[in-house]
């Protein structure tokens, strides 16, 4: 929402005007490396992901390093799951599925260093149907406004992050992700919620995971992506944007509920 | 104990001021009192001097014209005079009170070529007033503006000591404040946002203004509420004696206004209208469907005044300005202000003059799409409604007292929110009350001839009023409950004293030295996450949770004329001490948010620095120089690890240099350049990976700097032919905005490659290239 209104702003603005050109700029480097985390825990039966990376200087335009040679476990309070390191950097569990009301804490070991991150699986919402309605063609690509229907829960404060998939495969960048807060529905039914414009095209097939997420997972994804979209008239000053793994590390663990819902494209 | 210190010496000088007064009471004493006014047109001369060479001594007339001097019988020499006009003397044999009003006429109009020298009034050594400058609407039109525009806070941007908030923004920073610590008054009423455009032009249209004053520091003890500055703007009242039309064609907008009397030398009227075609703007771009859009903005002023009879004068203004944006149905935007000012002047005597005001604000805004997938409609308002009484009291020759009080009922409407695509989306911010008072005394008082004092006081209240929600927050700034209030019940009431004080001491006929101390407090304030400030930011209370900002400011200066007063310099330096500053958490929600009090955080600020001025206000080149060196810094404890950083408005060095050269009779020149540090800004040091992308890691709020910035803008203006003797008198202005063509950062940021994600370019947003324009202005 507030994205469309700052982009139309901004439009306004510099529709005539402005010119962007390339600068030079000496950054300075950050003196130390951290430990970065992106972890996930469903409630399906599969494989669980903790990816581990450390940081980079920010001009140094390369990959970031993998964290080989990792010591990564998970826990839900009875049962702990060892992870096992398949290529370097990726670590997985063995197939297991996560239960909702659980607390899950993922712990790592590396280089000497202890980090843990804790998150509780949250129930999931029920989402009955999908629908993509044709808007206009751009560019030659045919845009969609895709939305969901659904019960919300009557618990307040609810979060959950909406991850698309094309054919079977899954959109990774977060420019594609969606966010949803039950504040001002709490309890309402969802009917055609719009969840955004999607560039797609007829006979493909649309899939929506539907995570249920924390707030704090909910702010950190929000912050990626205004972080990812600075824009100079109206985002504040650029901040780091805070995660839930201890001892300094960056990143995210989180555990979700799944439910999902699909759809072809008309 | 502080306030204890200043009953004292506020005593210590009352005393002297009734000692002065019984010492003279043995002579028999007599009053002069009148307005000066323009011989052609019969508007008031704010600020108009009298001066009495017998006593070295003499009084400016205040905001309506109004002068009053007491003097014991005798014969003396009463000389009138007002900036750019010719000076009269007048010949009294004071024995009587008496009544004089004064017409002074232009000096241009007076003689037939141009002016190389002219009698200059002292008043800016001589007065104790310092950090402040007026500028004439006149001396404002001749730089050389963006798109042929004249603009009064671009010049206002122009002054030591004042910062704008970015390229072609509408805000501005005084010594080291924020843009929502100016207070800006156009005819007593408070103009909330004084953007058009997103900031690109100011809403005060030139034809309908007077004059400008910008207090940067010592603002007298009749104006509060905001901490860094107070830019005062008063309207033309129209002239009384004959009929006169005027405007102009420019480059995006056009102007007419008209004026004239409704009863010839008592009653006159103005009414002044702007618009844009802005429109136009959208047939560059390269996108068809933008075309067919909407994009203007206008203003709109009026004046009425009357005088019923020599003891009471009647004022009318009003100001209405709007901004409005849509694309066909998908977004509708409009945003503006409006103003009503009814002022009463009455004459008790002689020596006692009052006003009575009533004022009324309004800002809004509101936002659309009739679009069906983000159908919407959103809107916001502030509102204020006010009262004041002022009173200037001509004791004696020594001493003015002025004295007053003031309220002002406050409004906040933060906003309302309804989508409906399917899901009725809806979120209403309750609104919320809040009363403003203040109670104020000043006093101008000579103490021993050289030395001269202002001092004053100024005791202010806010208090929140019910129906109101108040959120309580946690020390981690999280809200664990609400407290409901009922309509009309006080619920926090915050009050402090403002003292304010300033002497000159005389070193010479053309050197003074000044000082001066101010105390303010700020009870609103906007919520603003951007530098450059937008349409939608809202303004906020003080509350339970937000404690009103204070700030002491100490500034010293040397005042020198030169040339028979021509040439006016100064050098001021600074310090402000600022309390209960606001920032706000990083990713801070300020739309739309309820709860908008937890992400604020609370710190403070202070700021230093010395402001150069060399001003030439007359002759055949005439402008100014002014050079600041400043710096401002703040610290917060939940911000950038506790650690000092630099305020986003800190820019080490500014100079500013305009002229205005007239070539001959028929052809002027001018030119305006500019030269800033470069902003403040937050750069990363590391990156990071996550969800396939990459993310910037941060260590030092606003830790690097933007490049350098300048600017050369450059005008030329043909005037009509004095020979040509018909009504209608036309003159054009050519200007080129940037004429170097240096491409300013106006932000910088980071873009993945679109090949190799991995790879972060690097680029900088420039605003404006070289932009030519040209500005048929005519008057008839």
């Amino acid at each position: 929402m507030k994205k469309i209104l700052y982009s139309a702003l901004l439009l306004i603005a510099l529709a005539s005007v402005a010119c962007k050109e390339a600068i030079d700029l000496n950054l300075e480097d950050e003196k130390y490396s951290r430990l970065v985390v992106e972890g996930n825990v469903t409630d399906q039966y599969t494989r669980h992901t903790v990816l581990l990376t450390s940081t980079s200087p920010y001009d140094q335009n390369v990959a970031c390093p993998k964290a080989s040679g990792a010591t990564v476990s998970l826990n839900d309070g009875t049962s702990t799951w060892a992870l096992t390191e398949t290529e370097p950097g990726v670590y997985m569990t063995d197939s297991m599925a996560g239960e909702i009301g659980k607390t899950y804490t993922l712990s790592i070991q590396y280089k000497g260093e202890s980090f843990s991150a804790i998150s509780v699986m949250k129930p999931s919402m029920t989402i009955d149907s999908l629908t993509a309605n044709y808007l206009f063609t751009a560019d030659n690509m045919l845009h969609y406004e895709v939305q969901i229907s659904g019960q919300d829960n009557p618990i307040e404060e609810e979060y959950f992050l909406g991850i698309p998939s094309l054919n079977g495969e899954k959109f990774n960048e977060i420019y594609f992700w969606c966010l949803y807060s039950d504040q001002m529905t709490n309890g309402t039914y969802l009917k055609n919620y719009s969840l955004g414009v999607y560039e797609l095209f007829p006979g493909l097939i649309l899939k929506i995971e539907w995570q249920s997420i924390s707030k704090e997972y909910f702010d950190f994804i929000y912050q990626l992506m205004m972080n990812s979209y600075q824009d100079p008239m109206f985002s504040g000053p650029p901040a780091n944007v805070k995660g839930n793994i201890s001892n300094g590390a960056l990143g995210y663990f989180s555990a979700s509920a799944v439910t999902s819902v699909e759809k072809i494209i008309p | 104990m502080k306030t204890k210190l200043f009953l004292l010496i506020g005593l210590f000088l009352m005393s002297g001021l009734i000692q002065a007064g019984d010492t003279e009471n043995p002579v028999k004493k007599y009053s002069i009192s009148g307005y000066i006014k323009d011989k052609n047109t019969g508007e008031m001369l704010i600020g108009g001097g009298v001066y009495v060479p017998e006593i070295k001594s003499g009084v400016a007339a205040n905001v309506y014209g109004f002068y009053s001097l007491s003097l014991p019988e005798g014969d003396y020499n009463f000389v009138y005079s007002y900036v750019g006009y010719a000076s009269v003397e007048k010949k009294i044999h004071l024995d009587k009170n008496m009544q004089l009003d004064m017409e002074l006429q232009l000096q241009e109009k007076l003689m037939n070529e141009v002016v190389i020298s002219e009698n200059k009034s002292d008043e800016n050594v001589k007065k104790t007033e310092m950090s402040s400058v007026a500028l004439n609407v006149d001396a404002i039109r001749s730089i050389p503006a963006l798109l042929g525009e004249t603009d009064l806070i671009k010049a206002i941007q122009l002054l030591p000591g004042v910062q704008t908030a970015g390229e072609g923004s509408s805000g501005f920073n005084v010594r080291g404040g924020s843009t929502d610590q100016n207070l800006v008054l156009l005819d007593e009423a408070a103009v909330y946002n004084a953007s058009h455009l997103m900031g690109f032009f100011s809403v005060f249209n030139p034809d309908a203004i007077k004059d400008v004053k910008l207090y940067k520091g010592d603002i007298p003890s009749e104006y509060g509420g905001r901490l860094a500055s107070l830019l005062d703007i008063r309207m033309k009242d129209g002239n009384k004696k004959e009929y006169k039309a005027s405007g102009g064609i420019g480059t995006i907008s056009s102007r007419l206004t008209f004026e004239g009397p409704i009863i010839r030398d008592k009653s006159s009227f103005v009414v002044s209208a702007r618009r844009t075609y802005a429109d136009v703007f959208l047939k560059f771009a390269n996108d068809t469907n933008l075309r067919k859009n909407r994009l203007y903005f206008y203003d709109l002023n009026l004046k009425f005044n009357y005088d019923i009879d020599r003891k009471n004068r009647i004022f009318i203004s009003s100001y209405l300005g709007k901004d409005y944006f849509r694309f066909g149905d998908a977004f509708r935007f409009a945003w503006g202000n409006n103003t009503e000012t009814v002022r009463w002047n009455h004459v008790f005597n002689d020596k006692l003059f009052s006003n009575f005001t009533f004022v009324f604000s309004n800002y809004s805004y509101l936002l659309g799409s009739g679009q069906s997938a983000f159908k919407f409609d959103w809107d916001s308002y502030l509102r204020d409604v006010g009262v004041k009484a002022d009173f200037t009291w001509y004791l004696n020759t020594k001493n003015t007292l002025r004295y007053g009080l003031t309220s002002t009922y406050h409004r906040f409407f933060p906003g309302e929110f309804v989508s409906n695509s399917g899901t009725e989306v809806k979120l209403t911010l309750p609104y919320s009350n809040a009363l403003e008072h203040a109670v104020f005394i000043g006093n101008e008082q000579t103490l021993l001839n050289p030395l001269t004092v202002n001092y004053g006081i100024r005791f202010s209240a806010f208090q929140n009023v019910g129906k109101g929600t108040s959120y309580n927050y946690n020390d981690k700034f999280e809200s664990i409950d609400s407290t409901t209030y009922k309509s009309g019940e006080v619920y926090n009431t915050y009050t402090g004293l403002e003292p304010r004080a300033s002497a000159s001491y005389i070193l010479g006929e053309t050197s003074s030295l000044k000082a001066s101390y101010s105390r303010t407090r700020q009870y609103i304030q906007l919520a603003s996450n951007s530098t450059v400030g937008s349409p939608i930011d809202i303004w906020y209370p003080a509350s339970p949770n937000v404690k009103p900002q204070i700030s002491d400011q100490v500034a010293v200066g040397y005042f020198r004329n030169f040339k028979k007063n021509v040439i006016e310099t100064s050098v001021e330096m600074y310090y402000k001490n600022m309390k209960n500053q606001i920032d706000f958490k990083d990713f801070a929600n300020l739309i739309l948010n309820p709860k908008l009090e937890g992400e604020l955080r609370f710190g403070k600020a202070w700021s230093y620095g010395a402001e150069l001025l060399i001003r030439k206000a007359s002759g055949k080149l005439n402008g100014w120089v002014g050079y600041t060196i400043s710096r401002s810094e703040r610290q917060f404890d939940d911000i950038n690890n506790g650690d000092v950083y630099l305020s986003n408005y800190d820019k080490t060095h500014n100079v500013s240099v305009v002229a205005n050269y007239k070539i001959s009779k028929r052809v002027e020149a001018s030119l305006c350049w500019v030269y800033i540090t470069g902003s403040p800004i937050t750069l990363p040091t590391g990156r990071f990976e996550f969800a396939g992308i990459v993310m910037p890691v941060y260590t030092e709020r606003n830790g690097a700097r933007m490049p350098d910035y300048h600017r050369l803008d450059l005008g030329v203006t043909l005037k009509p032919s004095e020979k040509n003797t018909h009504r209608w008198k036309g003159e054009w202005t050519f200007s080129v905005y940037n004429a170097y063509n240096r491409k300013n950062a106006y932000s910088i940021f980071f873009e993945a490659d679109k090949a190799d994600p991995y790879l972060m370019k690097s680029f900088k947003l420039s605003m404006f290239p070289i932009i030519p324009a040209i500005t048929y202005n005519f008057k008839f």
